[in-house]
């Protein structure tokens, strides 16, 4: 379903020499698989996962994501295939400020073919399921940090993708909320989502069952 | 779906309200004091125009070391003479104090109604009274004039003293226009021979002579024939007028080109700052949408719609605030920057003239440069990679 090929991926660096992040990466993740990536930080965690996403381009190889290649999309077809395929959630949670749980929730979806009034339904039902109805008007910045944890989490699962991809999901929660994050996870699994998260924590490994472990080692 | 993102900007524009509002604050200011000084100096311009309008074609003063003296009627008949001048007329003017107000008066006496100056008169004047011959005893008086009078002694006439006691009983006929008033408030015309008497302007002798040339063609060969028949006079032509008038309001007060820049540089700092690049939170907002799906065009469209709303309203409010404040409240401070404060100050009223340049001028200054200095960092943002505001 998920298919790195010869990955190579390097960052030009202000000085000029090049820095080599992924050198000849490969990658095989199947549906429903929860993989967890494993490592340092800055041995390439996040660039994996954006390049995923089609947030970024490999500088040589193949990534094809549901049977469709993305590694030379345009900016706009990678958005459109964003919007379908995955969901997004980010180390600082990254809520968007002065709207409220519902609006967060919608933007997404703005772009997309729904209604005003489909949109509103659908965060609504999902705010439901997961029990967070009470805070639908709440502004995002009132909300506790397992709060707007959840939140993120929903506004992955708006627009129905079936890949999620977790960046660092637990780096700013405590133990208590890590656990509660990994539980949802869990949850979204058993509804056949596709999931990879990238972490430098143990607690995953201790809490998880893991279709596969990914070791990163950071290169020189 | 375009509508859903117009909704999301609408959104925007309230959610960062201050920071909005203060943006907006200077854009309106910078608007209003451009049109302002704009709307004056337009509106000063076609006013002086008017008035230059009412000018005789060619004025001619006699010099003497330097400075104009009497001149001798006699010399009228041989200006006749010259091919191209179909009238040459005498005229007096001098100072007359005015006791009940306290005013001093410019009394102008010219047989205006003569022939063939009568046409460019009728232009300045209003509420001509026919009855009272202006060749016998009427004046024509400015706004100033009329108003100073009603005050002081409620009358509609003055009963001019000169030095021997004489008295000239002169009532008003009509009043210049309140358009040409910057020239015209404290102006008394009258005929020529009773201002010879109240001015006591000895018999054969004027303080100029004016000239009607029908042919504006002809005025070069005028001049240089006038010249060649008496080198002491001074020729002054409607069109040297005109120029001299500009001049007079050629922004000779430093204040409100001070002003003027302090509004500038507060603009310039906004745009500097906007075009310097986005802020954190601008950064991280547009790579969390393109995170979540949005395209560069729909994250473009949004920020081009709240910074269009932004400005063209500041715009149009900076536009009618500066409507109000010059034609409406007769642009109180600034229009005494533009005439200056040694000059007796006219009440006159600024007419509006709508001018698309300027509208174009001012659009460009504004809502043109505003929405460069932020839409160009927005799109280098929105296409670059997004995963670098995330981080
Ligand atoms: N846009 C970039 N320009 C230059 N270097 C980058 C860029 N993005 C990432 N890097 C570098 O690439 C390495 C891997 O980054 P990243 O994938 O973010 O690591 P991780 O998520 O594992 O901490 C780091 O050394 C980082 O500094
Ligand atoms: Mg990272």
């Amino acid at each position: 379903m998920i298919e790195f090929k010869h990955i190579d991926k390097r960052f030009q660096l202000k000085n000029g020499s090049f820095l080599k992040v992924l050198n000849d990466f490969n990658l095989h993740v199947e549906k429903n698989d929860l993989l967890l990536i494993k490592g340092v930080s800055g041995c390439g965690k996040s660039t994996i996962l954006n390049i995923c996403a089609a947030l970024q381009k490999p500088n040589f190889g193949e990534i094809i994501v549901n049977g469709e290649s993305i590694s030379k999309l345009s900016d706009s077809f990678a958005s459109e295939f964003r919007l379908k395929n995955i969901g997004f959630i980010f180390q600082k949670h990254n809520l968007l400020t002065g709207q409220s749980v519902l609006q967060n929730l919608a933007i997404p979806l703005l772009v997309s073919n729904y209604t005003l009034a489909q949109i509103e339904k659908k965060a609504t039902d999902l705010l439901d399921k997961f029990e967070l109805l009470n805070l639908k008007d709440e502004p995002v910045e009132n909300l506790s940090g397992g709060e707007s944890a959840r939140v993120a989490i929903l506004r992955a699962l708006i627009n129905d993708a079936n890949i999620i991809l977790a960046d660092e999901p637990t780096a700013n929660l405590d133990l208590g909320l890590s656990e509660l994050f990994i539980s949802y996870m869990h949850l979204l699994k058993d509804e056949g989502k596709t999931i990879i998260i990238s972490t430098h924590d143990d607690i995953f490994e201790k809490r998880c069952n893991y279709t596969n472990i990914l070791n990163l080692k950071k290169k020189t | 779906m375009e509508n859903k993102l117009f909704l999301y900007a609408l959104h925007s524009l309230k959610r960062r309200f201050y920071k909005n509002f203060s943006i907006s604050l200077v854009l309106v200011f910078l608007v209003f004091i451009l049109f302002s000084v704009l709307f004056i100096k337009t509106s000063l311009e076609h006013e002086l125009s008017i008035s230059a309008d009412g000018m005789p074609d060619i004025t001619l003063q006699k010099l003497q070391g330097g400075k104009s003296v009497l001149v001798d009627t006699s010399r009228i008949d041989k200006l006749l003479n010259i091919q191209g001048i179909s009238q040459a007329v005498p005229r007096n003017w001098g100072y007359y104090f005015f006791e009940p107000s306290d005013a001093n008066f410019i009394i102008v006496g010219f047989d205006a109604f003569d022939g063939n100056f009568q046409s460019s008169l009728k232009k300045v004047i209003e509420n001509l009274d026919d009855k009272i011959k202006f060749n016998k005893d009427g004046m024509i008086v400015g706004v100033g004039v009329k108003k100073l009078i009603e005050q002081s002694t409620g009358l509609n006439y003055i009963n001019f003293i000169n030095n021997k006691l004489d008295i000239y009983k002169v009532p008003i006929i009509a009043t210049f226009t309140t358009q040409s008033s910057i020239f015209s408030n404290d102006v008394i015309l009258m005929p020529y021979n009773l201002s010879k008497q109240i001015l006591e302007i000895p018999d054969n002798k004027a303080t100029d002579i004016v000239l009607k040339i029908p042919n504006p063609d002809e005025i070069p060969t005028v001049i240089k024939k006038i010249n060649e028949m008496y080198p002491d006079f001074r020729i002054i032509t409607q069109e040297s007028l005109r120029i001299g008038y500009k001049n007079i309001f050629d922004y000779e007060s430093g204040i409100f080109i001070t002003l003027f820049i302090v509004v500038l540089f507060a603009f310039f700092v906004l745009v500097y700052d906007k075009a310097s690049g986005l802020n954190e939170s601008e950064k991280s907002e547009i790579s969390i949408l393109k995170a979540i799906g949005w395209k560069s065009s729909d994250i473009i469209y949004i920020k081009t719609m709240e910074n269009l709303i932004l400005s063209i309203s500041s715009f149009l409010i900076g536009f009618a605030f500066a409507y109000f404040y010059v034609y409406i409240f007769n642009a109180p401070i600034l229009k005494r920057l533009f005439l200056g404060y040694s000059n007796i100050y006219p009440n006159f009223n600024l007419v509006f003239n709508l001018d698309i340049s300027i509208i174009t001028i001012v659009f460009f200054l504004s809502v043109c440069i505003y929405l460069g200095a932020v839409l160009i960092p927005t799109y280098k943002c929105a296409v670059v990679d997004a995963e670098e505001g995330i981080r």
